[in-house]
């Protein structure tokens, strides 16, 4: 990985690796790495004080049993409810958001509690989501990951002033 | 001599993996209690005698930092070493948690080992 990448590509390798002790490729198309046929989870986590913005986390069924899985270390007999495989996505995003934020803003710098939501949605909404993340900023602030062969997005967006000193991109 | 240990976090899937970090790291523990809130920790400090806490900062009803404010506030609770475990990153907040006299910070992700060494150092000086 390279230097300069933006944080939340970086973060969200690392958290997904280290945590979910998860092979992580860098993923493609969306349109051909999501499964139509499966529902689609997302969780989000918004921030305000310094800046306002959100830290979004979209997957599928198969990586948020095998996120569960992993994080518990079950075996085959084990059982998983299904809220513990919320849990363990909101607890995934908390872990990449308080990463994300030491990564990008430095130890110096305080945040408050992010306010968490967590939803089931459609390939419609979700596939209008992805594009229009992976356009502003070229892209450049949203990660798209295969996490042991299962696709999972990660954006990050900003809406403070302060970002539109590094971007110059107002909206 | 066998341990009581205190998880306190909001997250179910990191209280149980907690557990089972502790577990397979062969400590000699009596009981691994689990509180899902600062509140629900001191409810039941009120009739457990705890070696160790695990405490995450981030929770609703009442935080960590709330909860380590009442639980230095006691004297039966104000000498129990507390391990904070909190995806927590900023200066400012760890000078705070100092202060409160925390035993020690990791902050998440955690690995097994690096949770297993730490609990170690903290029952070994103990
Ligand atoms: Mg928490």
């Amino acid at each position: 990985m390279s230097a300069n990448e933006h944080p939340i590509k970086k973060v969200t390798a690392y958290v997904l690796s280290e945590w979910a002790m998860m092979l992580v490729e860098p993923g493609s198309q969306p349109e051909t790495m999501f499964s139509q046929n499966e529902p689609f989870f997302r969780v989000s986590a918004y921030y305000q004080g310094v800046f306002d913005g959100d830290l979004t986390i979209i997957c599928q069924e198969p990586f948020l049993n095998m996120l569960a899985r992993n994080v518990l270390g079950a075996d085959s007999e084990e059982v998983v409810s299904p809220e513990e495989q919320w849990d363990a996505l909101r607890e995934l995003a908390n872990i990449i958001s308080g990463n994300y934020l030491v990564e990008a803003y430095g130890v110096e710098t305080i945040f408050d509690l992010p306010h968490f939501e967590l939803q089931q949605t459609s390939f419609d909404g979700v596939s209008r989501y992805i594009t229009q993340k992976m356009s502003k900023f070229n892209g450049e602030a949203a990660a798209l990951y295969l996490a042991d062969g299962e696709p999972l997005f990660a954006s990050f967006d900003i809406n403070a002033s302060d970002y539109s000193n590094q971007t110059g991109d107002r909206r | 001599m066998s341990y009581n240990f205190l998880i306190v976090d909001d997250s179910s899937i990191i209280r149980r993996s907690l557990q089972k970090a502790l577990s397979m790291a062969n400590f000699d523990i009596n009981n691994a209690f689990e509180a899902a809130n600062g509140q629900e920790a001191l409810d039941l400090l009120e009739h457990e005698w705890i070696d160790l806490i695990f405490l995450d900062i981030n929770m609703p009803v009442m935080n960590g930092v709330e909860f380590l404010r009442a639980l230095r506030d006691k004297s039966e609770t104000n000498a129990i070493p507390v391990l904070i475990i909190s995806t927590e990153g900023s200066k400012l907040r760890y000078e705070e948690l100092e202060k409160l006299g925390v035993q020690g910070i990791l902050r998440k992700p955690v690995r097994p080992e690096m949770l297993t060494d730490t609990v170690n150092h903290l029952l070994g000086g103990a």
